[in-house]
């Protein structure tokens, strides 16, 4: 396929500044049909400048002189017969590219909109109305293009010259929009641009969310109680479990009856815990619509008996519906959607109950594998690892607070990392790392175990919030398709925070997906090993210094920085493990860089591109730094383009490691990775050019004018995805 | 011989706690997690203040080793110990062992007794040795080196069977009361043990649930 000429695009450039929205179109002009004169016009003109055929506007029988007169006449002029489909709703940014366009907002907090003109046929001077409409599918808006705003009234904007910068619109009068959305935690809306001012939907209009999904997901604050009266069985007898661990209590929603069949919820507790210290998960998940149980579990002896009991508690309430709680919950319980939560030892536990069955060593009854659509694991341990505590293609959360005095995450004992087990998952994955959260905080009545610099604790009320709000949101998105709910679990606190999580509390995220969900895969370190080859087969050429790719190890079991332990602080693969990453530190103005083989270079139908990040904990340059870093990511195309974003654009570094002390020398405990995510709009935004289509190159710039001056990144899982 | 007592009965040996089921919602903040101190050694053996011997009619495997003996008799104990040692933790705990001419068992407990020192444990005679007459005339209870019972396989046995010797954990007799207690398979084990446990240490007991299955509370 040919490139668009470096010509063009320059002209293209020019011409944006010059002639944005200075007259009419003559839609001859769209050359290729897309609907807009742009740069991709003038370049069919200019490709078969002074031939017949396509391009010839004017109809001479020659491409010429007279063809790019009118592509120049008509530059970025909608052409349209439809409305456009573009991402509107966005939180607005301090520097470039100026806004985040973004589907979830919770209920409280701004809502923008933004407008490109340099992509969007927009005439500076010009007035439209904004609608927020309740979101319609694509049948729905094909069959009633009436606008009627949910805030009452439409909103007048005026475009004005200039960039994306200049065209951010707040949204007005947001607190008018309904939020009351059933079981969901969101409600959907769809935003439109009536640039006609016709109070319909119509050719030339921009639209955010035309098609089945809505353009954003106005939601309530996961963390805070659902809408529903929860009622409590204390404790009842389940039938068919270990001698000793037949007790659970029952949380469910109290108009029950009325909802149909709902997911099943089980909470396995951790070693010296009990079954009756989660009521305030329970009760939390319950009120979103959820039937809950929390079970004795037989921890003393290991992880095996255990996960028997998760297993054997699971089969009872399913087969004891209709006896539990007075037949209450009886043909309510969907056993074909399951969440299974532990804590601790119950955290390996649960993981380990999903390994059986997926070897065939315990066949359940009454569900199966595939029931079983979410794992969540609160500071599990892995006494058993990679070969019995594997998760393999669950939907699987790691919650775990960096203050545990338990599981550690100590480096002299695997049993305490936590993050081995996220590490194993081939499925979606989260982990939501909380700084100032101990072990039993994630429980009403365990021994304070805190370990961490003196005001950081969060204490019970603030590790449970967090609980709260990203369990539910994870349960939410696996049970029950609310999967927008995803941004939870990968965007900076500084643009998506469940309110009941407070504002100081430093949450680390990392959301990793499967190749099978359309990623390409650019660098996971499990291939290719040399540094200088990534996953995919490309060259990396890099000036950063001290890189090693090894198994995301800590070998010398003692967090004090040393150069021979270059993974110090790693703790994501035992010896038997096989996740490897790369490390590496700066002083300067230096880069890495990936090229892109041809085979993988058209990302133009993938949404983001990440990687995951943190920094190395104790090496002399994180010290040196004490903060969050930054840094850049740079695209190149096939013809030479290249566009740079800055991750701080974001409001979020890549932050500190929590201060923690012990373990040898030096203040910082394990290295945290986070998912970094940048969109791809976010590299075209202006009218950049760039081509998507043939990305040759991904560079990664830290120091100089690019991000931090100095410091050590561990780095792993770096791609393209899509949403 | 077998003799059958009443729980009652039972439950008047060795302790003076009053009897109470409750769950525990005692703040955490009052406590706090001990360091894990080195075991085995002479400073963290627990002391037995009541032993009583149990038959059963039904065996059952055990959990508390690796290669799950079948269990038909046992001694139904009381230990005291340090709190540092007895705490509940997610990472290893020290296993609790006992020993005397010929065998070596991995007891099973049923509460962890870090508020009240009191733990109740569950000495299984999985041997021949073991169920000899005299088990106990020569023999020892002591914490090992931090595990998972349900890992603890035969050499791991002999291992920490050395390992108490050089930390010089000595024999002793230990008396039982004169009659055994005949139960008729583990889950009558567990409610008596249960039922131990409510007493010597109420804030681990485990309610009884609601005979109706009726719901309890509500928002």
């Amino acid at each position: 396929m040919p490139h668009r000429s470096m010509l063009a695009r320059r002209l293209g450039g020019l011409l944006a500044c010059a002639l944005t929205g200075s007259a009419l179109a003559d839609c001859g002009a769209d050359v290729n049909g897309d609907g807009i004169v742009d740069s991709l016009d003038l370049g069919a003109v200019l490709a078969n400048w002074g031939q017949p055929g396509t391009g010839d506007i004017d109809g001479d029988g020659i491409v010429g002189g007279g063809d790019m007169t009118i592509v120049f006449s008509s530059w970025v002029e909608s052409c349209a017969s439809e409305p456009t489909s573009i991402r509107l709703a966005c939180v607005q940014l301090g520097q470039a590219p100026f806004a985040s366009f973004v589907r979830v907002f919770v209920v409280g907090t701004p809502l923008s909109i933004a407008v490109d003109p340099a992509l969007t046929p927009v005439t500076a001077g010009a007035n439209a109305d904004v609608f927020v409409v309740a979101a319609r599918s694509q049948a729905q808006w094909g069959g009633n293009p009436i606008l009627i705003d949910a805030r009452g009234a439409s909103q007048e904007i005026t475009f004005a010259a200039g960039s994306i910068e200049a065209n951010r619109f707040a949204l007005t009068n947001t607190n008018g929009l309904a939020f009351d959305a059933g079981l969901a935690v969101g409600r959907g809306y769809d935003i439109v641009v009536d640039i006609d001012r016709n109070g319909e939907l119509s050719a030339g209009d921009l639209i955010d969310g035309r098609g089945d999904e809505s353009g954003i997901w106005w939601c309530r604050d996961p963390g805070a109680a659902g809408p529903l009266a929860v009622t409590t069985l204390s404790s009842y007898t389940a039938t068919g479990v270990t001698a000793g661990f037949t007790t659970s209590r029952l949380w469910y929603p109290t108009t029950i009856a009325t909802l149909g069949a709902r997911p099943l919820v089980v909470i396995s507790h951790g070693n010296g815990h009990q079954y009756s210290w989660y009521d305030y998960l329970g009760t939390h998940l319950a009120s979103w619509g959820y039937i809950v149980i929390s079970h004795q579990n037989n921890t003393v002896p290991g992880i095996e008996t255990s996960s028997t009991t998760t297993l054997e508690h699971t089969k009872a309430i399913i087969a004891q519906q209709a006896t539990v709680a007075s037949g209450a919950i009886n043909g309510r319980i969907d056993a074909a959607r399951i969440g299974w939560i532990g804590h601790s030892r119950g955290g390996e536990g649960v993981v380990r109950g999903y390994d059986r069955i997926f070897d065939g060593t315990y066949v359940p009854v009454g569900y199966n594998l595939a029931s079983v659509d979410f794992i969540c694991s609160i500071a599990p341990t892995d006494f058993l690892g990679v070969s019995s505590a594997n998760p393999h293609a669950a939907n699987y959360m790691l919650l775990w607070g960096a203050a545990d005095g338990d599981v550690s995450g100590i480096p002299t004992n695997s049993v305490a990392w936590s993050f081995d087990l996220s590490e194993r998952s081939t499925g979606v994955r989260n982990t939501v790392y909380v700084h100032g959260a101990d072990h039993n905080d994630f429980n009403c009545c365990g021994t304070n175990d805190f370990v961490g610099p003196t005001g950081t604790a969060i204490l019970n009320a603030g590790a449970q919030a967090v609980a709260k709000a990203f369990i539910l949101a994870g349960l939410k998105v696996h049970l029950d398709a609310e999967s927008v709910l995803e941004e939870f679990a990968w965007r900076p606190s500084t643009t998506l925070r469940p309110p009941v999580v407070a504002a100081t509390t430093t949450l680390v995220k990392e959301l990793i997906k499967p190749t099978s969900a359309g990623s390409v895969l650019i660098d996971s370190y499990q291939t290719q090993t040399a540094t200088t080859t990534s996953s995919c087969g490309g060259a990396v050429t890099a000036t950063v210094a001290s890189i090693s790719e090894a198994l995301g190890r800590d070998t010398d079991g003692s967090y004090t920085w040393s150069t021979g332990n270059p993974h110090n602080g790693s703790i994501r693969a035992t010896a038997s493990d096989t996740q490897r990453m790369i490390a590496f530190d700066w002083n300067a103005a230096q880069s890495m860089e990936w090229a892109i083989p041809t085979a993988l270079q058209d990302v133009s139908s993938h949404d983001f591109v990440e990687m995951r990040v943190g920094q190395g904990t104790r090496h002399p340059n994180t010290v040196t730094l004490n903060g969050g870093a930054s840094f850049s990511l740079v695209l190149r195309d096939a013809d030479g383009v290249e566009v740079r974003v800055s991750s701080s654009a974001y409001g979020d570094a890549v932050n500190r490691p929590y201060q923690r002390t012990g373990s040898g020398t030096g203040t910082g405990w394990q290295n945290e990775l986070r998912t970094v995510r940048l969109r791809l709009r976010d590299f075209v935004t202006g009218g950049t050019g760039i081509d998507l289509s043939h990305l040759v190159a991904l560079r990664l710039e830290v120091g100089g004018t690019a991000g931090s001056t100095t410091g050590r990144f561990v780095i792993d899982d770096v791609q393209f995805t899509k949403e | 011989m077998k003799c059958t007592v009443t729980l009652v009965c039972l439950l008047a040996l060795g302790g003076n706690s009053p009897a109470s089921a409750q769950e525990q919602t005692a703040p955490k903040a009052e406590t706090t997690l001990p360091a894990l101190p080195s075991t085995p050694s002479q400073a963290t053996r627990p002391t037995v203040i009541h032993v009583q011997e149990v038959t059963l009619a039904d065996s059952y495997e055990t959990d508390f080793r690796k290669e799950r003996p079948t269990v038909s008799s046992g001694w139904l104990i009381v230990l005291r110990a340090r709190a540092d040692v007895l705490a509940p933790r997610a990472l290893a705990q020290p296993l609790l062992l006992a020993q005397g001419e010929g065998w070596t068992e991995s007891v099973e407990w049923f509460n962890h007794g870090f508020d009240s020192g009191l733990r109740v444990a569950f000495v299984p005679r999985t041997s021949a040795a073991a169920r000899a007459k005299d088990a106990l005339a020569k023999c020892r209870i002591w914490f090992g080196a931090p595990g998972l019972p349900e890992q603890l396989d035969a050499q791991r046995l002999a291992q920490e069977s050395a390992l108490a010797d050089a930390a010089g954990i000595p024999m002793q007799r230990i008396s039982t009361t004169a009659a055994a207690l005949g139960l008729r398979d583990r889950a009558a084990l567990v409610g008596v043990a249960h039922a131990l446990v409510a007493r010597h240490a109420p804030t681990e007991a485990v309610p009884e649930p609601a005979a109706t299955g009726a719901p309890a509370a509500s928002k």
